[in-house]
């Protein structure tokens, strides 16, 4: 998976120097806003959603942020004690069944480099930056019998949320759709410092304005 | 250049923003109740439900299987007993029981009240985290009854004895509101018990109870026997008596039925020790008892000799009974029979359709016997 986006931003990125007689430069405006969809991998595979916002502080320097949402990044250890749990309900009449689920919702801001390719519609980008992520463990357990309460007590490791620093790595092409509108092929990588760690890995698309 | 830097701020801000109105949006799922750890309710193991212990069989162990812990380090376990469901009255209570790694946690309770219901329940605790507490669970302590163990009478060890012999206990002695009493014999060729030929288990007796073997046991083959005292209303029961040992022996007739094909003693059969009477040979006294025709010339039949009568009164006879005693003994007991004693000093034989079953010499104790073929 992350060898074929690697590979599409790479085609993308060298597309750009071979369209260079396009009229508008990728990086000349003040800055942008755009709104991004991507497929979140790791140990499962989900959705994320959000924006970011780019401002330009010299040329092929822009100050941004991201904001946005991780629909799933269960940990196998998440899944794994929620399995054990709902067996021992299963085996005590309870007849249990589970749901696990950990979403992530972040925001973060840093610096991005746009590669310097003159007059193409193409620009090439790395980016690093920090924030916070917050994490919820949504794990939830239905019995046929009684109540989830009368058979387990549920701690921090399957519930509640945790905010923690996170670090976002970033590379991309910014692909100018005229004058005003961008495209903007992306991968992520974040990693939150909660107590277990955890990778989030994005890649996908923005679609945005430049102003 | 200043223009440019003054985009960070309202970036930043522009962060938090969207940062805290999507983590707004995004509060679901279950909240945690307690520390690091998720931590189950323990499963009851034993005892059971409904489970009727002895009194005697104290100190109860109370055994559950280890809860599931999330993040398990220094599991301790809480038990409660106490004499109502909704634990009010908690009698006992043993906390931070340390988890066994055997997969099930166990604890040893005191000494707890006679004749009383009794519930427990158990549960976990790991990583700041307390777990549910297991089901409650019943159990009733049985009355303070103790019954001591009953003494054999007979056989004692080494005795030799009929293929169905009488075993004999002194009833076991009490104390406490104790029910009706019975007692389970049981007869093993192992004095370990582990292959029990007989096990029954009768009322008690007057002052001793007894159990009269119903079907043969092998001859030459050495049976270990116990009883135990049992009182069913209270779940007591006393230790077994001392093991005893018995080696059943095929008296004259009985080998000598078996020879010809006949059971001896298809039914009821009679107690007591060989070695009372001798079975005459061929000779100038009788006929001998070896297996054979006779000849009744009164009515000009043929016979065969000895027939079941003959052999049952013989081993009536070796058993120590006296002639009128072994013939009342049939007739009470499923074999009747026309046989007439004639006692000394006439004749002292005992008379039977074609012979007479004749004692040496006039003897009625410990005597031989011949089989003498009528005339009359």
């Amino acid at each position: 998976m992350k060898r074929s986006i690697f590979a599409v931003l790479a085609w993308a990125a060298c597309s750009g120097v071979a369209f260079a007689q396009s009229p508008t430069a990728a990086d000349d405006a003040r800055g942008y806003v755009e709104v991004v969809a991507q497929s979140a991998f790791g140990n499962v595979t989900s959705q994320s959603f959000g924006g970011e916002v780019g401002f330009r502080v010299a040329r092929g320097v822009q100050v941004y942020v991201d904001a946005g949402y991780v629909r799933d990044t269960t940990p196998t250890s998440l899944g794994a004690s929620a399995q054990a749990i709902a067996a021992d309900i299963t085996s005590k009449g309870g007849g249990a069944s589970y749901s696990v689920k950990q979403p992530v919702t972040f925001g973060v801001a840093g610096i991005k480099y746009l590669f310097p390719v003159d007059q193409s519609t193409f620009a090439p980008y790395v980016m690093v930056g920090g924030g916070a992520a917050r994490v919820q463990k949504d794990v939830n357990f239905t019995v046929s019998t009684g109540q989830v309460s009368d058979y387990v007590t549920v701690g921090t490791d399957l519930a509640g949320n945790e905010t923690k620093g996170m670090l976002s790595l970033g590379i991309g092409v910014d692909w100018a759709l005229g004058k005003v509108f961008v495209l903007d092929l992306q991968y992520r990588y974040g990693r939150v410092f909660t107590s277990e760690g955890l990778n989030i890995n994005r890649a996908g698309a923005g679609f945005g304005v430049r102003f | 250049m200043m223009k440019h830097r003054s985009s960070l701020v309202p970036a930043i801000a522009l962060s938090a923003i969207g940062f805290a109105a999507v983590s707004a949006c995004t509060n679901s799922g279950m909240q945690p109740t307690g520390g690091n750890a998720s931590v189950t309710s323990p499963t009851v193991v034993s005892p059971s439900p409904t489970a009727q212990i002895k009194f005697t069989d104290q100190p109860v162990i109370l055994i559950v299987k280890n809860a599931v812990v999330t993040q398990s380090s220094g599991t301790t376990y809480t038990f409660q007993v106490a004499s109502d469901s909704a634990f009010a009255s908690v009698v006992q209570t043993k906390d931070g029981i340390a988890e066994s790694t055997s997969g099930q946690t166990s604890v040893k309770l005191d000494s707890l009240a006679a004749s009383k219901d009794y519930y427990w329940r158990a549960r976990a605790t790991a990583n700041g985290t307390t777990g549910p507490y297991s089901a409650a669970t019943k159990f009733t302590m049985g009355a303070a009854v103790v019954l001591g163990a009953p003494s054999p009478i007979a056989p004692l060890t080494g005795a030799t004895t009929s293929r169905r012999p009488t075993l004999r206990v002194t009833n076991a002695s009490r104390s406490g509101p104790a029910g009706a009493i019975t007692y389970r014999f049981e007869i093993s060729t192992t004095s370990a018990f582990n292959a029990t030929v007989v096990s029954v288990t009768v009322p008690e007796g007057i002052n001793e109870t007894g159990y009269i073997v119903t079907t043969d046991l092998n001859v030459n083959t050495t049976y270990y026997w116990r009883a135990t005292a049992l009182d069913a209303t209270n779940n007591v029961s006393s230790t077994a008596s001392p093991i005893q040992s018995f080696t059943p022996n095929q008296s004259q007739a009985e080998a000598l039925a078996a020879q010809i094909g006949i059971t001896l003693w298809p039914g009821a059969a009679p107690t007591g020790q060989t070695g009372h009477a001798t079975m005459g040979e061929q000779g100038q006294y009788g006929a001998g008892w070896q297996p054979q025709t006779l000849y009744y010339g009164p009515q000009n039949v043929f016979f065969q000799s000895p027939d079941a009568e003959m052999l049952r009164i013989f081993d009536l006879l070796d058993r120590g009974f006296d002639p009128v005693g072994a013939i009342d003994w049939m007739n009470s007991n499923g074999y009747p029979t026309n046989a007439l004693w004639y006692p000394p000093p006439e004749k002292a034989v005992i008379g039977l359709h074609y012979v007479y079953l004749a004692s040496r010499g006039k003897v009625v104790v410990n005597s031989i016997w011949d089989i003498v073929v009528r005339v009359e």
